[in-house]
């Protein structure tokens, strides 16, 4: 097997080229919401919660397993980012910035309470193409692993999420949590080994 | 392949995983079975977590989530921003005027009922200066003051200050700073 038929065909690959192909208009436009925010006009700050409340509510969610801490968690974080962001100086990106904010809301979060792993109720589930069975075992292995990432140290946990579902590179998640590149490639290494443990165990007869 | 290279990193490793590791490494992994095994355990931790989907709430939700951050950020105090910086100036302008006033009113004050009685000397240690030498002090009386009559027609002095962020906070300890040495000048003339 040559090196080239080992590589991973990354899920993500095709969007991160998306992503980066997108990645100055976006820039530009984020750019511009926030000067016009830093200006007082409210309504541009309506804009990046619109662009960004996905992202920001599947990061939370990721951390605290249910849909309510998500949303209330992810609601105090545009609350945050718009009491800021008249300091926001533009040396990061804006998604970087309030990544920041979102990381450091999960881990205040998580610090001051107990994860209570409940799902999203079935019935606000979209996706209603699959067949029930294999609906429901889709959602057990995502429910599975979810876990499993939870388990895993805060730093480990943080890095998997930015990178992995969030499809950050390596230099913009060293700069949301301010580590270094190497540091989040070691965690990250050390992530996805702790992560096939805790789920190969649990599967394990 | 290099002769004599070790064995990959961590970092190293991961980089093979993701495809964007250097012809030197995709030539180790070649004749190195240890790393290849250790890549392709790298390659299963990442397939196994791109496993876990986030359930997606329903269309309706984002528009009910926006709607939740607009009211949150309007009930917020620290939201009123063009109240803002006029709040800033007039309570600047009120904690220096009240500075500005107070070393002259020093016999009113012992008169007032609910005024704080003269403390008596304190140890050398303290670090708590005398009444009249207190900025602070000052700076609470005012804060009274203001709070008993209200300020403005949107929020009492103190709640507006509490509301201020860190710049906010800043801006007016400048300004207060740029006010106080003239007090500060006022009483020695007196």
């Amino acid at each position: 097997m040559t090196a080239d038929t080992q590589r991973l065909p990354f899920v993500l690959a095709a969007s991160r080229e998306e992503t980066r192909g997108r990645e100055s208009p976006l820039r530009e436009a984020d750019r511009e919401a926030v000067l016009a925010c830093q200006g007082g006009q409210r309504e541009a700050f309506d804009r990046l919660v619109e662009r960004y409340q996905r992202d920001v509510y599947r990061l939370c969610y990721r951390y605290v397993n249910n849909h309510d801490d998500a949303n209330d968690i992810a609601q105090e974080v545009f609350l945050r980012a718009y009491r800021a962001i008249g300091r926001f100086r533009g040396d990061s990106s804006f998604s970087t910035w309030l990544y920041r904010i979102a990381v450091n809301a999960c881990l205040n979060f998580r610090a001051a309470r107990r994860p209570r792993f409940q799902e999203l109720p079935d019935d606000l589930l979209v996706d209603a193409s699959a067949g029930a069975g294999e609906r429901m075992l889709e959602q057990e292995r995502s429910r599975r692993v979810r876990e499993a990432v939870s388990r895993l140290p805060q730093k480990q946990r943080a890095t998997v999420i930015l990178k992995v579902y969030h499809d950050l590179t390596h230099e913009e998640v060293a700069e949301v949590l301010g580590a270094s590149v190497g540091t989040v490639k070691a965690n990250l290494f050390h992530a996805l080994g702790n992560l096939r443990k805790l789920l190969n165990t649990e599967v394990a007869p | 392949m290099i002769r004599g290279r070790s064995h990959l990193g961590e970092a190293e490793a991961l980089d093979a995983a993701e495809g964007s590791a250097g012809f030197d490494v995709e030539d180790h992994l070649l004749t190195c079975p240890s790393c290849r095994g250790r890549v392709d355990e790298v390659r299963e931790g990442w397939r196994l977590a791109e496993e876990a989907d986030v359930p997606e709430p329903p269309p309706l939700y984002w528009e009910s989530f926006r709607r939740q951050v607009g009211r949150r950020i309007d009930e917020s105090p620290a939201s009123r921003t063009p109240m803002r910086l006029g709040a800033i100036l007039a309570a600047a302008a009120v904690l220096a005027g009240v500075a500005l006033l107070a070393p002259w009113r020093g016999g009113e004050r012992t008169a007032d009922p609910t005024a704080v009685p003269e403390a008596d000397v304190l140890p050398a240690w303290s670090a708590l200066p005398d009444p009249q030498d207190d900025t602070g002090f000052r700076i609470l009386e005012a804060l009274a003051a203001s709070n008993e009559a209200g300020f403005g027609s949107e929020c009492r002095l103190a709640e507006c200050l509490v509301a201020l962020s860190d710049e906010e906070s800043q801006a007016l300890a400048e300004e207060l700073r740029t006010s106080l040495p003239d007090a500060d000048a006022g009483r020695s003339e007196s």
